[in-house]
């Protein structure tokens, strides 16, 4: 169903395309073969024209028609009226004007419509798409979007079953200046080897995200008593000794992170977002 | 240039088309203006506590067929069931309208429900007198009426009432009416067109330009002070809605547009029946302009003189100049006559052809859903066709307007049969 109807959009815009370009096309013809750039009243009117079809694409085909009938009105008085008062004859191509600013106003709008129409299928189909992504493409972890959802649930498991929860969040030490000295490329490559370190020495049961926007990773561990501090040296320790087998410049900079931890307190804590910020302050204690 | 007779009438009948079309032009470039102001408005809501007491007048003559309908709809109103009454004064009606309306009163014990019964002693003269029994017995400040064969949407009346509170120089607000069976054959696909593009141009238009509309007969309210002071509608008038239009304005209030409330009623069928009710407009049209001719020339007449020189210009003008110019047409086509000028006339000919396919059109495209391919293909033959038919009614109706005045026959209910 879906696809019938984007199929028919589409060959409906393919429709109007080439509608439009006959119509130039005939507008060609017609000026060449009858001699319209002799007449200034005919460059005037092919303005017209082009007013009208632009007119029609940005406002609508209601605004199109509103065009063409002041325009029609007006174009049909003054020729009537240059025939009664100076017995100019009117010409065929009276008509053919009174015809084609119209037609082409109105196919000008229909395209406009199509297209827009497309472009907010599109905009939406974005949205929901970006709200229905929750694995990060890269390096496969959990992104930020389920992060927050998750975070939230495993609150309430704590509250429940009494485990302790941790939230940890690892970011790399002198970000800016590794960008600055290896580039984007190598940054992103880093920011893998980080991911696949975080991935190897978790347990599968162990959550782990990557937060884009905040340039971080985050990791929710359920735990007996300090539990989390353990994983905590552990990390810092295995990616210290990361290294790159086919990159020495890499290897030069001295991969290193920060880590802040945080144990879940069902009184101290009330929401996601108040967990994940008393995470990130106590990153700063990480020196 | 000019030769002959001919070629004079011939110009003259050019230059009143050409005048209609003018006209025609910038009331439906001015229903444009009005349809971006109202686009995209979102709906208000009024405190429930704040709304008036309404009542809704229902006239009736033999009705059976749709009035258990349209009751019910008015019933389900979007509106506080204690702030409105609805009175349906059932006159002098021969079928089973008054066990139909006993019927559903006793169904809703909890609703005003109020049925008159007449017979043709106490009612049977016609629509205004009907109405003006009903405003005797009903209590709301404001009057709201709608015709037998009507469904009105959910908001409507809550739309109008909102439209009449905001504005305290609006005597009546109208809304729009829609045809309800459109889809029934060729003739009511014509009238849908029609009733949309009318309510474009002549409505929201003249709102637009003048501050001037005309109660359409049906999904309009009026406050009772203005009634009282009229004293009730004119029973003389055949469309009693101009009449008391055209009162309003003398009075120095204005009727106000209201595009948001809608109500959908039947239409006729077929062409019998459609061109008894038209041509009773056409006479009632007649009945305004020899009414009010001349009040032309006093001063307190305000906007509707428009209205009134539109009607004698169509009327008198326009008809004869259409008739004048199709006649010389055909007697130069078969080289009876010769004439000069036409050369243009052909011109001004495609000029109003396209202009009022292009004003349909434009029209329609405000109506969700009605700009579509068979619409636009009516709309290109109903220039050959549907209008031809109205020229014809208007010349039978002053025919039977002569004849009405001239035996000076009596008002009685101009009934369009229901479907």
């Amino acid at each position: 169903m879906e696809n019938k109807l984007d199929n028919r959009i589409s060959s409906r815009i393919d429709l109007v395309y080439i509608a439009l370009i006959t119509m130039f096309f005939i507008l060609l013809i017609v000026s060449s073969f009858m001699g319209l750039s002799q007449n200034p009243m005919n460059v005037f009117l092919i303005f017209i024209l082009m007013l009208g079809t632009i007119i029609g694409y940005y406002a609508g085909i209601t605004a199109a028609m509103i065009y063409s009938i002041i325009f029609i009105f007006l174009y049909a008085s003054y020729s009537i009226f240059l025939n009664i008062s100076r017995g100019i004859p009117v010409g065929n191509i009276v008509y053919f004007w009174m015809l084609i600013v119209p037609l082409l106003a109105v196919i000008s709008a229909y395209n406009g419509s199509l297209i827009k129409n497309i472009q907010d299928q599109n905009r939406s189909l974005r949205k929901e798409n970006a709200e229905f992504v929750m694995i990060d493409k890269e390096t496969g972890l959990m992104n930020s979007h389920t992060f927050f959802n998750e975070l939230q649930v495993f609150m309430k498991i704590n509250e429940r079953y009494n485990i302790e929860v941790y939230l940890m969040l690892v970011k790399m030490k002198y970000e800016n200046e590794v960008i600055r000295i290896l580039g984007e490329s190598k940054y992103k490559r880093m920011v893998n080897m980080i991911s696949k370190a975080i991935n190897s020495m978790l347990r599968e049961e162990d959550k782990k995200y990557i937060l884009r926007d905040v340039n971080m990773f985050g990791i929710i561990i359920l735990s007996n008593k300090n539990g989390g501090k353990q994983v905590k040296n552990r990390l810092k320790e295995i990616i210290k000794n990361i290294d790159s087998e086919d990159d020495f410049l890499i290897n030069s900079v001295k991969l290193e992170v920060q880590v802040g931890l945080v144990c879940y307190n069902a009184e101290k804590i009330s929401s996601p977002y108040e967990f994940y910020k008393m995470a990130e302050r106590d990153l700063e204690f990480d020196v | 240039m000019l030769q002959s007779i001919y070629d004079y009438l011939l110009l003259w009948s050019l230059f009143s088309i050409w005048l209609v079309v003018l006209i025609n032009q910038v009331l439906v470039t001015s229903g444009f203006i009005s349809y971006l102001k109202h686009n995209n408005k979102k709906y208000r809501e009024i405190p429930a506590n704040d709304l008036p007491f309404v009542s809704i007048l229902i006239p009736a003559h033999n009705e059976a067929k749709v009035i258990a309908k349209t009751l019910q709809s008015i019933l389900e109103l979007n509106y506080d069931d204690n702030k409105y009454e609805i009175i349906v004064i059932n006159d002098n009606s021969s079928d089973n309208s008054a066990e139909i309306l006993e019927k559903i009163k006793e169904e809703n014990p909890d609703r005003f429900i109020k049925i008159i019964n007449t017979d043709n002693i106490s009612g049977g003269k016609g629509k205004s007198n009907a109405l003006n029994i009903g405003l005797a017995q009903s209590k709301g400040a404001f009057i709201v009426v709608y015709d037998a064969d009507n469904t009105p949407e959910k908001n409507a009346l809550k739309e109008l009432v909102y439209s009449i509170l905001k504005d305290e120089k609006a005597g009546a607000v109208i809304g729009k009416f829609r045809c309800r069976n459109k889809d029934r054959n060729l003739l009511t696909r014509f009238i849908n067109l029609e009733g949309i593009y009318f309510q474009w141009m002549a409505q929201a238009g003249r709102w637009q330009l003048f501050k001037l509309c005309t109660i359409p007969g049906t999904n309009f309210i009026i406050r009772r002070s203005i009634l009282d002071k009229l004293g009730g509608w004119d029973t003389d008038a055949i469309t009693e809605d101009t009449e008391i239009s055209f009162r309003i304005y003398k009075m120095g209030y204005h009727i106000r547009f209201c595009p948001y409330s809608t109500s959908w009623e039947q239409e006729p069928e077929t062409l019998s029946v459609w061109f008894r009710q038209r041509k009773r407009w056409v006479k009632g049209n007649y009945y305004v302009i020899t009414k009010h001719f001349f009040s032309l020339f006093y001063k307190d007449t305000g906007s509707i003189r428009f209205d009134i020189l539109y009607f004698i210009f169509i009327y008198a003008i326009f008809l004869t100049a259409a008739v004048i110019s199709d006649f010389i047409f055909i007697l130069s086509f078969g080289g009876f006559i010769t004439t000069t000028v036409m050369g243009y006339s052909l011109l001004l000919w495609l000029m109003a052809y396209l202009l009022f396919v292009l004003s349909v059109l434009i029209s329609i495209s405000a109506e969700k859903g009605e700009l579509k391919r068979s619409n636009v293909f009516i709309a290109i033959i109903m220039y050959f066709s549907y209008c031809k038919l109205w020229s014809i009614i208007a010349v039978v109706g002053l025919v039977s307007f002569i004849k009405d005045v001239t035996f000076n026959r009596e008002i009685t209910w101009y009934k369009t049969e229901r479907f």
